[in-house]
C-alpha cells in the first residue's frame, strides 16, 4: 500500500514539475495553453500523508516520506533535455529489442513454415508409395484378369466372371 | 517566505557556509558512510558467508537454555541474554559484575556461549570482561563502516564528541539554510540550468538542500542524540540535578533497586513466556530475552518483540521469573510509559531506518546519499566562489579527493577483509588498509593533479572484482545462498556492486550517448 501511495504522490510531483513555468522558461519549452491541476496534483501528495498519519502507519509515513523525499529530488533535478534523452534511449532499446524479437519471431515463423513444409512432402510423399501400392495390386489383379480373359478365349467359352462386387465383366 | 534584513541574511550564509565546510570533508565522510552502514547486517551476512540469516527466537528454547545454563558458574546468574548471532546461531551470555584489574573499574565479565540451533552443540565458548572481547572475525568489515561513521574510528569517547560535534555543525547548516532560502516551497522545482558552472553549482546544491532539509534535520538530531546521550548527557544531567551522582540519577529514572530475594527457584518456562509475548503482539517473533537473577525467587525476564508492520519499535514485555505473570509493557526510559520514552523508541530506528526490514533501508540509503550529495555540492560551491585565494582553490581539489577517495579506500579495506579473512586477522588489517590506502591517495594527489576519470576507473574496477575476490576466498555461491540459504542479500550486494562498476567503467560512453541523445531533435509526431 505504501508503494502505491508513493507511486501516486510521484506522479502528482512529475506532474507538477513538467508543467512549471518557471522551468518550462528556463529549459526553453514552449508555455502551456491549458489549464494546469495543480490541486490534483498537490492532493496526490497530501491525501497519502494524510491517510498513513490517521490511520497510525508510522513506520509507512516515513517510508512514504523518505521515498518522496528522494524521488522528487531526482525528480526535480532532472531536465526535460535528459528527460527526452532518457525517453530516446528508452525507446531505442525498446525498439531495438522489438527488432530483435520479431527478428527472432520470424526466423522461428520460416523454420516453422519450412518444417511444415518438409512435413507435407513427406507426407506426400509417403501418400505417393501408398498409391503406387495401390496401383501395383490394381495393375497385378488387372493381369489376373486378362490371363483368365485369354484363357475364355482359348477355350472357346461365353463365361460370367464376378472380379467382386465393384468390378464385373461380362463375357459373350 | 522568510523575510530577512541583508545583514541578517549575510550573518546566515556565512554561518551556513562556515558550518558545512570547517570539518566538513570529515562531516561528509561520516554521512557517507552512515549511508552504507544502514546496510550493516547485509554486509555481515555478504562477507562472511555461510550464514543462515534467520531472525527471531522460536519457542522451543527453554530446555537448550536449562541444558547449556547448569554447565556455568552460577556467579554469572546475575544477567543473561539470549539472542541470535549474525550467523543465525543462538548466543547465551551469562554476566556478572567485577572489576577488572587492568582499568580498576567495575565491568560486565561473561560467559558467552555459542549454539548451533541444528545440533545444539556449543560452537564455540568465550570468557573474560566485555570491553576485551574483539567482535566476531565475519563482522569485521561491516562493524569497520559503523565505527567510522559513529566514531571516525578514533578512541572512546573523542570521537563520539568529534562526531557529535559534526552533527550539530549539519543541523546549524539546515536551519540556517531554511532561513536563508526565502522560497522554499517555490525552489522544490528551482530549474538546474545547465553549462553556467557556478549557478549550474548553485541550483544543484538549493535543490537537493531544499528536499532534504526535513531529514537532513532529522538524522543530524537523532545522530546527535547518540553521540552525546552517554558521553556528555548523562554527566551532565547528573552534575545539574544530582550534584554529580551519576548512580542517582540512574536510581531516578529507572527505579531504585528493590531488595533481592536470593532464595534458589526454578525459572518458569520461558516458551511459555515467549508464547504469552506473541500472543500479545499479533504474531511478531522474539528478537531478545533478558533474564535476571536466574533461579532465584527474584528472577525477572524482560522479552524485546521484533517490530510490527506500521510501527517504528518493537515491544518490550516484563515477566515475574518464577510465576511467569506478566508485569506489563517495560518503557525503554523510567518505570511507567511516558511520551519522553516513546521518543527516545523512535530514535533509533528513525537514525537507522532499519524499521521496515530492506524497503526502509533502501530509502534510509537514498536519504544517506542526497546528505552526501547536499554536503559534498555545498563544499564545492563555497570554495568555487573563493577560487581567487589560493587556500581555497586548494581545498577544492581536496574536496574531489575527498569524494572520490572513500569510496576506493573503503573498497581497498573490502579487499583486505576478503584477502585475510581465511588465514590472516582481519580485525587489524581493515583498519590499516583502510588507513594505507587513504595515505596513498593523499600522496598521489599530492605529487600529480588530481584526475577524477582515474578515480571513476579505478572505483568501477574495484566493484567490479570484489563479488569476484569475495568468490574466489572461499564466499557464499549464488546458487548455495538461494537454494540452502534462503537468501537473496548477497546475489543483491554482488548484483548492485558489479552494476555501479560496469556504470562507472561505461561512465564516458553513457555521458557521450546522453548527449548526442540531448542534441538530436524530437521526432515529428
Amino acid at each position: 500500500m505504501v508503494l502505491l501511495y508513493t507511486i501516486l504522490s510521484i506522479c502528482g510531483i512529475c506532474y507538477l514539475a513538467v508543467t512549471n513555468p518557471k522551468r518550462r522558461r528556463a529549459f526553453d519549452l514552449a508555455v502551456l495553453s491549458e489549464r494546469r491541476w495543480i490541486w490534483p496534483a498537490r492532493l496526490s501528495v497530501i491525501v497519502p500523508f494524510l491517510f498513513l498519519v490517521f490511520t497510525a502507519n508510522w513506520s509507512g509515513l516515513s517510508i512514504w516520506a523518505g521515498a518522496v523525499t528522494v524521488l522528487g529530488w531526482i525528480v526535480a533535478a532532472t531536465s526535460p533535455h535528459q528527460i527526452s534523452a532518457i525517453k530516446r534511449v528508452v525507446a531505442r532499446i525498446v525498439l531495438e529489442a522489438t527488432a530483435r524479437s520479431s527478428a527472432a519471431i520470424s526466423n522461428v515463423l520460416n523454420n516453422e513454415n519450412a518444417i511444415s513444409g518438409k512435413l507435407s512432402l513427406l507426407a506426400s510423399k509417403q501418400d505417393l508409395s501408398k498409391a503406387k501400392k495401390k496401383i501395383r495390386q490394381l495393375e497385378g489383379k488387372i493381369a489376373k484378369l486378362e490371363k483368365k480373359i485369354s484363357e475364355f478365349e482359348i477355350d472357346g467359352k461365353h463365361a460370367e466372371v464376378d472380379d467382386g462386387p465393384s468390378l464385373k465383366i461380362v463375357k459373350n | 517566505m522568510i523575510s530577512l534584513s541583508q545583514s541578517k541574511t549575510k550573518r546566515l550564509v556565512a554561518i551556513h557556509g562556515w558550518s558545512g565546510t570547517v570539518l566538513g570533508l570529515l562531516l561528509y565522510v561520516v554521512i557517507f558512510t552512515g549511508a552504507v552502514a544502514v546496510f550493516e547486517r547485509e554486509i555481515s551476512v555478504w562477507s562472511q558467508g555461510g550464514t543462515q540469516y534467520s531472525e527471531g527466537i522460536g519457542r522451543k528454547i527453554d530446555r537448550l537454555f536449562r541444558q547449556h545454563a547448569k554447565e556455568i558458574d552460577r556467579k554469572y546468574y546475575e544477567e543473561i541474554f539470549i539472542a541470535r548471532n549474525r550467523s543465525g546461531d543462538f548466543r547465551f551470555s551469562f554476566q556478572t559484575h567485577e572489576k577488572n584489574p587492568a582499568t580498576d573499574t567495575l565491568e560486565d565479565k561473561a560467559v558467552i556461549l555459542t549454539i548451533d540451533e541444528e545440533t545444539e552443540q556449543v560452537v564455540s565458548r568465550w570468557e573474560g570482561f566485555l570491553s576485551e572481547r574483539a567482535p566476531d572475525r565475519g563482522d569485521t568489515l561491516s562493524r569497520f563502516f559503523v565505527d567510522i561513521h559513529v566514531q571516525l574510528h578514533l578512541p572512546n569517547p573523542y570521537g563520539l564528541i568529534l562526531v557529535g560535534i559534526l552533527g550539530l555543525m549539519m543541523m546549524a547548516a539546515a536551519i540556517s539554510g531554511i532561513l536563508i532560502h526565502r522560497h522554499l516551497i517555490k525552489e522544490m522545482f528551482l530549474p538546474v540550468r545547465p553549462r553556467k558552472s557556478m549557478v549550474s553549482a548553485r541550483d544543484l546544491h538549493n535543490l537537493a538542500g531544499t528536499w532534504g532539509i526535513p531529514f537532513a534535520i532529522l538524522l543530524a538530531f537523532t545522530g546527535v542524540f547518540f553521540s552525546f546521550a552517554t558521553t556528555l548527557g548523562v554527566p551532565i544531567m547528573a552534575m545539574v540535578a544530582f550534584g554529580g551522582d551519576q548512580q542517582a540519577l540512574i536510581e531516578s529514572v529507572q527505579g531504585t533497586a528493590k531488595v533481592l530475594d536470593k532464595t534458589p527457584a526454578s525459572l518458569a518456562s520461558l516458551d511459555y513466556i515467549i508464547k504469552d509475548a506473541i500472543n500479545r503482539t499479533e504474531g511478531a517473533y522474539v528478537t531478545f530475552i533478558g533474564i535476571q537473577h536466574y533461579d532465584t525467587m527474584a528472577a525477572t525476564v524482560r522479552v524485546n518483540m521484533a517490530t510490527i508492520d506500521g510501527q517504528l519499535s518493537g515491544n518490550v514485555f516484563g515477566y515475574e521469573g518464577v510465576s511467569r505473570e506478566f508485569t506489563g509493557e517495560k518503557p525503554l526510559l523510567g518505570q511507567v510509559p511516558s511520551l519522553g520514552s516513546s521518543l527516545i523508541g523512535i530514535i533509533a530506528p528513525l537514525h537507522f531506518g532499519s524499521f521496515a526490514g530492506i524497503a526502509s533501508k533502501t530509502v534510509w540509503l537514498g536519504l544517506g546519499l542526497a546528505m552526501a550529495f547536499v554536503s559534498a555540492t555545498g563544499m564545492l560551491l563555497w570554495t568555487k566562489r573563493r577560487e581567487d585565494q589560493a587556500i581555497w582553490r586548494e581545498f577544492h581539489k581536496w574536496i574531489y579527493v575527498v569524494i572520490w577517495g572513500l569510496p576506493v579506500a573503503m573498497m581497498v579495506s573490502a579487499y583486505a577483509f576478503f584477502l585475510t579473512l581465511p588465514a590472516g586477522d582481519p580485525g587489524w588489517w581493515v583498519p590499516a588498509s583502510f588507513v594505507i590506502a587513504s595515505l596513498v591517495i593523499i600522496g598521489a594527489c599530492l605529487m600529480k593533479p588530481f584526475q577524477e576519470d582515474a578515480f571513476r576507473r579505478l572505483t568501477g574496477i574495484m566493484a567490479v572484482g570484489l563479488p569476484l575476490l569475495r568468490h574466489l576466498t572461499g564466499g557464499t555461491s549464488w546458487s548455495e545462498s538461494i537454494l540452502t540459504q534462503g537468501q537473496g542479500v548477497i546475489i543483491a550486494i554482488d548484483v548492485v556492486l558489479l552494476a555501479l562498476g560496469l556504470i562507472l567503467l561505461c561512465w564516458k560512453q553513457i555521458k557521450q550517448s546522453s548527449r548526442t541523445m540531448s542534441a538530436q531533435p524530437e521526432p515529428a509526431e
